[in-house]
Parts: C-alpha cells; structure tokens; sequence
C-alpha cells in the first residue's frame, strides 16, 4: 500500500468526508482511476494534478505523492 | 402547440403599428423552438439588405414542450446577427418561455422600424405598442423596473425584455436582457432591437396548461422531475455551478488568459467557483420550469456618495463564461473587480464574453502601439479593472471613432487596426472560454452560429484519450452533435438537462401532450431543422472555406498541446463536405 494526500474540493463533498484527506491505496494505483477507486462519479471527477503537474496518462501514483483532485468540466 | 396541430404566430410591424396572428400546420414538421424560428427566418429574412435594415425580423419561439416538463424553459431567438452578418441564434430562460405559452404564442416575428421609441406590451387579449421615448438611454434594469411598475396589474409573473444602451447606440454584441437575471447573450440581438426602436418587450397571459390527460403525463412527468432532483446530474449546476470550471481548466491549460496569450491562469484559485461561493453567494435562482436552480446571485457592497458612510449592496448573477471574459483574460484577479465589471457590462448591455474579448484584443494592440491612448482614452493594462470599467462605457455610449470600430468586434476592429493574428473570434464571433483542442475550434468554425454550444466542441475535446484522432471521426462527431442539438432546442431544454433527457424520454414526453413521433421522426427533425439553417447561411453569402481563424490559436497550447493550422482547416474542409447534401433535405 502507500499513503498520500489527496485535495478535492465542495464539489466532491457528496464522495469524500473531508477536502484534505491522508488516505492509503493499492500499489501500482493510475492517476487516471483514481476516482474509481475512491468511488467517485466519472461524471464528476475532472483533472488530476500529481506534486504540481497534471497527471500523465498511465502515471502510477507514489507513496507520499500530493494529490489534487479537481471536478470535471461541466456546461451545455 | 400542446394537443394542437398548429403553431400560431404573432406577426408584429414595428412601423405600422398593425399585427396579425396566424395558425401554421405547416409549421408543425419543425416541431417548435428553432425548427419554427428558422423556418419563419427564412421566411422573412431579405438576404439582400443589411442585418440592421428596418426590414429584418426577429423571430422568438417557444418549443413543443414549453413549461410542461422540467428544464424545459427556453426561448430561442432568431435574426441576422450584425456581429457576423449571418444567421443569428440565442437563447434565454427566465419567465419569457411561460408568459409567451401563457399569451398563447408558440412564435413572434417582429419587423418594421417605429417611428419612435417604443416597447410591445403583449398579451394574451391585446398588443399594445407604448411610447418609451422617456427610457431611451435608461440601463436594462432601470426600464426593467419601471416597466414592471407600470404593468404590474399584469401581475407579477410577468417577463419584461429589454436592452441598455449599447443596444441604442447599435453596438454589434449588445444583448437583450431577460427579467433580471437571463440574456439574450450573443450575436448582437441588443442592436437588432436598438435598429427598431425597440426598447423592450413586456410579456404575459392568462392562459393555463392544458394538460388532457393527466395519467400518462404525470408518469413522465415525475419520473424526469425525479431525474432532475434526485440522480446527481443536475447537483452540481446547482452547488457551485458553472463557476467550478475555471480551476480545471485553468489546471489542464484550457482557460483563456490575458487574451489567450496562456491557457493557464496563476490566480485561477482566486476567481474559483469556491471562491466566488464563499466571498459573494448569497443566493441562487431557477428559470420558470426548472427545479434546478443554477443561477447563482453575487453581492457586493459598494459606495454611492462621495462623503459619509453610503453603501448600498449589488446583486450580480455570475457564471463561468463571465468569470473567464472578465476575469482570466483581462488579468483580474479577484473576484470583487470580476464582479463589478460583469455589473458594468449588465447595466449597458453587453454580451460579457465578446466585450472581454475585445478588451482584451483592444488591450494588446496598445501595447504593441497599434492604437494609442487618445483612441483608447484610458490605459488599458491586463489586471486594471477600472480602466476596463470605464472602458465597457466608452464601448457602450460609441463615445469616439475606435470605441465605435470596437463595437463592431474584434474581426472588424482588427481590420481596421491591425493585430488580426490575436483578435479572438471564430467566423466573426468571438471565441468562448474552452481552449481544450481542434474540436473547440473547428466546432465554432462549423457550428450554425460559430457558439460552443452548436456542438460542444469543447466536450468532445475533453473526451478524447487519444487528441491525434481521425480527421473524418472528428468531423462527424462535431456534426452528429450539431444536428442532434436541434431536437433539444426544438424542445427548448436547458442544455444542461440534456441527460435527463434521451430520445426515449422524448417520445414518451411528447405523446403525453398529444403529439405521436417515433424516433425516425425526430431524426427527420433534426435534419429538417439543420437543413433550414444551411440555406439561411447559404442565401447570406456564408462560405466554410472563407474562415480564417487567428494565429494565437495555433501558438498558445491548449489541453492537448499546440494544435496544427493545416489539421484544423483539414476538420473544417472535410466538414463541408459531409453537408454538402444536407441542405435540399426537406
């Protein structure tokens, strides 16, 4: 397993008790199925922001890695 | 429409005074919403005289579904727009939609110049033309409420549409203000009505909904209003709202900054959808219909006297297409300054997202020294909100020779002036707040009205893994997406309820109010509808191979990086060719 933080924000308030979390995840875990993971609606889970930079596609997330998560983009 | 096999229309002449009401079926193969509106543009339009000569009509329309079901609260307004010179397409909820059912008018074509000042007070027994010659010059809210006052035995229900003064003084983008707080945002509508003399529309009715039979109306009816309240698809246009955008986008490089000289935005933390909720919200409403209620109400407070302790506090409604023009890329950087211009720009009656986008081409081309201080009168500088505000003024009043060249766009401005390569407009329009990739681009190019709602481009953008996808794939995804769009607004749904919304749903919706389609039927709408709006085009000299779109586009990455010139016009090209043979279908 390993640990990291993991920043959301009002939007994702119905998945996550709190909008900093320290939590624990599979080894091996995608950036991109993050929000399956933590069960959070595709449709609401946007952009993943790994230490800073946008996640890459097929990024393995690091144990004490800085997550942001950010909501998908919505409109008509 | 509803239970009805006809689609009566208001024809109103502005000059004559006169009106005439028809009942069309042989509207009905439009279904209603923008089939109607574009079937009686077509109609009416003279595609040889200019878009603001007296002749010109505007065309509202109601859809098949007005007010019966959620979401379904839309008005479609339709006209040649000034700011491009061809076909012109808005919409706008508040109460229009109800009080137009309500005074029992699934359309209403105006044409003809008054001889004065004038705003329609329509009913459902009587139309009334009064003289308004003492609110020309008054600001969309002020002649909104002495409107309201002075009509109020109507009640209080009552939708009262109306332009600032940028719509008098003709500028290109003026939009039409709806009740408080919805627009008839783009394509210049605002200048449409200043041609008319036409200061603002008052509209109500006595008319109830004539639901027949209640059984398999009710069925349909709480299974959507369930769908709308209760799945989660519509929550977060009710939590933060479209404000919730400018972080990821600003995140992936898709938020439009400092006239898209970037797609990222260091200070997009304090103009975020949060931050706006946290700083301002104070409430949020709903259109009549709509059990959502997305539209989020700011307030700040401010002075009014130079001397003692004055304040008064202002109400704004914000979204993230205001946030982005008058924030992100003019540069300001707190929510307070964003809020005061979208206040300044709501009082003269300006589309928000073409005024910032010329401020900001307007600002560039004095730093490069295209245009001087005495033509811009103040200087302009990203991050200057009051500048901008005085600006957004000089926009509004035409108040010298540039101010009225900017009035007209930034295509037309930057003609006149230089600085095409980063004058950011689509076909004329100027570009809206996605810079997610060649589906946002080409979509506007194609799209009917060059708006990133013909097709959502920027949601295709945003769906792809792989942004190397193939040219004809593309091409067909951005054109299946614009023809299906014209089943929604026939309907007229917010689009944002479109996933509540499936073709199922519709046809079951549809035959509880008396109307029996299958789904070959409403494909053959879609098509009908588009096939209408290509011969407008068409007639108006619109040609896909004359677009030339800025350079900026194609040197500022987007979400998927630096986008190819030639791979864009390839999308567009290859377009053209898939309608080719659409417009004869009837």
């Amino acid at each position: 397993m390993i640990n990291v933080t993991i920043e959301t924000g009002q939007w994702a308030k119905a998945y996550l008790a709190e909008r900093v979390m320290q939590i624990s995840l599979p080894q091996g875990t995608q950036a991109g199925n993050l929000a399956s993971v933590l069960a959070i609606g595709e449709d609401d889970a946007g952009a993943v922001i790994v230490n800073g930079s946008i996640a890459k596609p097929g990024q393995i997330l690091q144990d004490g890695d800085k997550i942001k998560m950010l909501a998908s983009i919505i409109g008509g | 429409m509803i239970y009805k096999d006809y689609i009566r229309v208001l024809n109103v002449d502005m000059a004559s005074e006169r009106i005439y009401i028809d009942e069309r079926q042989d509207l009905m193969p439009y279904l209603g919403g923008v089939g109607v509106a574009a079937k009686l543009l077509e109609e009416n339009m003279r595609a040889d005289l200019p878009p603001l000569a007296p002749e010109q009509p505007i065309v509202f329309a109601i859809g098949a579904m007005e007010t019966v079901y959620p979401v379904i609260t839309k008005v479609v307004a339709m006209f040649i727009s000034p700011l491009t010179g061809e076909l012109g397409e808005s919409y706008a909820g508040g109460r229009m939609g109800m009080t137009m059912f309500q005074a029992g008018f699934d359309a209403i074509v105006i044409t003809g110049r008054a001889v004065r000042p004038t705003y329609l007070a329509i009913t459902d027994t009587d139309v009334v033309f009064r003289d308004s010659r003492v609110f020309w010059g008054t600001g969309s809210g002020e002649v909104g409420r002495h409107i309201r006052e002075y009509e109020q035995d109507q009640g209080s229900k009552l939708s009262i549409i109306r332009i600032g003064e940028a719509g008098e003084n003709l500028v290109r983008f003026a939009c039409v203000s709806v009740d408080r707080y919805r627009h008839f945002g783009r394509l210049g509508l605002g200048a449409v009505f200043g041609s008319k003399q036409l200061k603002a529309i008052s509209l109500d009715g006595n008319r109830s909904m004539p639901i027949q039979n209640y059984a398999p109306y009710f069925k349909v009816m709480r299974e959507l209003y369930k769908k709308a309240t209760e799945s989660g698809l519509m929550s977060k246009y009710h939590d933060l709202g479209t404000p919730v955008n400018v972080e990821p986008l600003s995140a992936i490089g898709a938020l439009p900054t400092l006239n898209l000289q970037s797609g990222t935005y260091e200070h997009a933390d304090k103009i975020s959808g949060e931050e706006f909720a946290s700083a301002h919200l104070v409430r949020k409403l709903a259109c009549v219909g709509c059990p959502v209620g997305c539209i989020h109400i700011g307030s700040y407070r401010r002075t009014f006297a130079e001397h003692g302790y004055e304040y008064e506090s202002v109400e704004v409604g914000y979204d993230y297409e205001l946030i982005f023009s008058l924030g992100s890329y003019l540069g300001i950087d707190n929510t307070r300054d964003v809020l005061e211009l979208i206040e300044e720009v709501e009082v003269c009656g300006m589309d928000a997202m073409s005024t910032g986008v010329a401020l900001g081409w307007a600002t560039e081309a004095l730093e490069k020294g295209l245009v001087g201080l005495d033509d811009t009168l103040v200087d302009l500088k990203f991050g200057q909100s009051q500048a901008y505000r005085k600006a957004v003024r000089y926009m509004s009043g035409a108040e010298n020779e540039f101010y009225r060249n900017l009035g007209y766009g930034v295509k037309h401005a930057s003609s006149v002036y230089g600085g095409e390569d980063f004058a950011m407009h689509i076909a004329g329009n100027e570009m809206a707040g996605y810079h997610t990739g060649y589906a946002a681009i080409a979509g506007a190019a194609v799209g009917a009205r060059h708006s990133h709602l013909c097709n959502g481009g920027y949601s295709i953008d945003q769906g792809l893994k792989d942004p190397d996808i193939d040219i004809d794939d593309m091409a067909n995804a951005i054109l299946e997406e614009e023809v299906e769009r014209n089943l929604y607004n026939s309907l007229i749904m917010c689009l944002f309820a479109r996933k509540i919304y499936d073709r199922d749903t519709v046809i079951r919706a549809l035959s509880a109010i008396g109307q029996e389609l299958t789904d070959e039927d409403l494909s053959a709408i879609t098509k009908r509808i588009y096939a209408t709006k290509l011969r407008i085009k068409k007639a108006l000299n619109f040609d896909l191979s004359e677009v030339r779109l800025p350079k900026r586009f194609f040197e500022t990455p987007s979400m998927h990086g630096k986008l190819d010139e030639a791979r864009t016009y390839e999308i567009i090209e290859r377009y053209k060719e898939m309608i080719a043979e659409m417009e004869a279908f009837t």
